[in-house]
This record gives structure tokens, sequence and C-alpha cells, in this order.
């Protein structure tokens, strides 16, 4: 299960670059609606990928 | 054949100053010269960058052993000062829409190789293990090694953060290109920053926080990208 988490976190370490480039690119095509999401979506990818593997202390 | 002391402390200072002066003329004759050389230049700004160039050359003169604080001052404060002076004496003649791409691009590396060209240059034949103040004993051997395909990684996260920087470009509108090529930096940087966090950490944190432990870590993130991709489809077919 372990190695499934890191796995599942590379994949959102990899569309997290997906999603910058095409929100970049939407900026581009004066699309800038498109452009926040994938922005936004980048953003919370790349988030989601290192909470994974951060370790947290335990608030007891 | 061997190297005479003396002539190799004349190598070290030739590349030293050329590390200074190659580059800064580089950077000068690209950002500074070619901009005042345009119609409408002020003769406030063509000095100005002439005198920067002169700056220049006198931190160079000064490279010399013992006037490190001299040629600081001249090659590095006054240049870049002068220079800086020049670019905003020029005013609308430096404006955003009249920056060709290619050559903001070339200024920008000669600016960066120029801030390398400061870095010390180790002395010929200087074997750091021979330095009186080493901390002799055995090498020191890492705690740890790299959890496999850390290097891939890094590497895909380090290509991946260049396309941003590259499609930025493509972006004309005046604001939207500054916003940009501000996100395209800041992407590039939390990429990077991030892959290296997670090339090193996946065997770290494996073996002590069980799976379900770090999905509610990422709980928030992943729920907030769930609502985010249920409003695209929304928005998809809706639209």
């Amino acid at each position: 299960m372990g190695k499934l988490v890191d796995a599942f976190s590379i994949g959102l370490l990899a569309l997290s670059a997906v999603a910058f480039a095409l929100g970049v690119r939407a900026l581009g095509d004066e699309r800038d609606l498109l452009a926040l999401y994938w922005l936004v979506a980048g953003a919370l990818l790349l988030r989601s990928a290192t909470d994974l593997l951060r370790p947290k202390p335990d608030h007891r | 054949m061997a190297i005479e002391p003396r002539d190799a402390e004349g190598a070290l200072e030739f590349a030293r100053r050329d590390n200074l002066l190659s580059p800064g003329l580089y950077a000068w004759a690209i950002t500074v010269l070619a901009p005042v050389c345009l119609r409408g230049a002020g003769t406030l700004a063509r000095v100005a960058a002439g005198l920067a160039a002169v700056s220049l050359l006198l931190g160079a003169v000064f490279g010399s052993r013992g006037r490190g604080r001299l040629r600081r001052t001249f090659g590095l404060h006054g240049f870049v000062a002068l220079s800086v002076a020049t670019w905003l004496l020029l005013g609308r003649v430096l404006a955003a829409d009249r920056l060709e791409p290619m050559r903001a691009a070339l200024g920008a590396v000669g600016w960066a190789v120029f801030a390398f060209g400061w870095g010390a240059l180790r002395k010929p034949g200087y074997v750091p293990e021979e330095d009186p103040h080493v901390v002799a004993g055995p090498p020191l051997s890492p705690r740890a090694s790299l959890p496999r395909g850390a290097v891939p990684i890094l590497v895909a996260a380090v290509g991946s953060a260049a396309v941003p920087l590259g499609l930025a470009w493509r972006v004309t509108r005046q604001y939207h290109a500054l916003f940009a090529h501000a996100v395209a930096v800041a992407a590039a940087i939390w990429l990077v920053t991030s892959a290296a966090e997670v090339a090193i950490g996946r065997g770290r944190v494996s073996p002590v926080a069980p799976a379900s432990k770090r999905l509610g870590q990422a709980a928030l993130p992943l729920a907030l990208l769930a609502v985010l991709l249920v409003a695209g489809i929304v928005a998809l077919t809706g639209g």
C-alpha cells in the first residue's frame, strides 16, 4: 500500500507539471478562465503530491 | 614541465580578470549599449552607459591582489548601479513593448554569467585536503543512500519546469505576459522543490507513516482537487 501511495504521489507530481504547462499555454491562447483553472489545479496537485510524503507530527 | 608559481599566479589573475570582464562587457553591450544607440536615447543615459563600461574596466584593472574592495566597488557596485541608472534614464526607449525577446533573453544570460564570474577560483595546484584547517580522518560516508528512481524523478521535474518557462514567451498581451512569466518562474521553482521532496522523501517516510495516514495528510488538497475536477466536468458538459 505504501508503494502505491508513492506511485500516486509521483503521478500527482507529473500531472501538476502538465497542469502548469496547460495553464501558461491557455494564457497565451487568451483563455484566462481556463488558465486560472489549470494553474489552481497544478497548485493543488503539487500540494497533494508533497503532503502525501511529508511527515507531520502527531498532536496529542 | 613544471609550472612556475609566478606563471601560475599570473594565469590565475588573468582568468580572474577575464571572468569579470568578458561576461560584463557582453551583458553591457547587449543590454546597455544597444538601447543607448537607439534613436531617442538621451545624452545623460549615454554618459551613464559610458561610465558603466569605464567602471567595469576599472574593476578589472584593480583585480590584482590586495585591492579586492576597489575591484568590487568599481567592477560590481559601480557597474551595476550605472547600468541601472542608464535604464532608468532611457525611459520610454526601454519600454516593454519595444524590447526584442531574443536580445532580452541573451542579455539575461549575460548578466547571469557575469554573476558567476564573481565566484572564487581555486589556485593552481591547490589540494583542499592539504589545507592546514582540514579535519583529518577517513572520508565521511553518507548516512543513507538515495531511494531508487530519485535522480530520474528530479531530472524529469527539471525538464517539466522548463516547459511553462518556454510557453510563457507565447503570451503576447502586455500585462498577461508579465503574469505568465511570474507564474512560470514560480511554478518551475515549486515543481523542482517538490520533486526533490518527493524524490528523496519516499524511502524516508514510508516505513514510518502508514499509507492511510499519508492519504489523510493530503486530504484537504485532494478534496479541493476533486471539487475543481467536478467543476471542470460540469463546465465542460454544461457549456
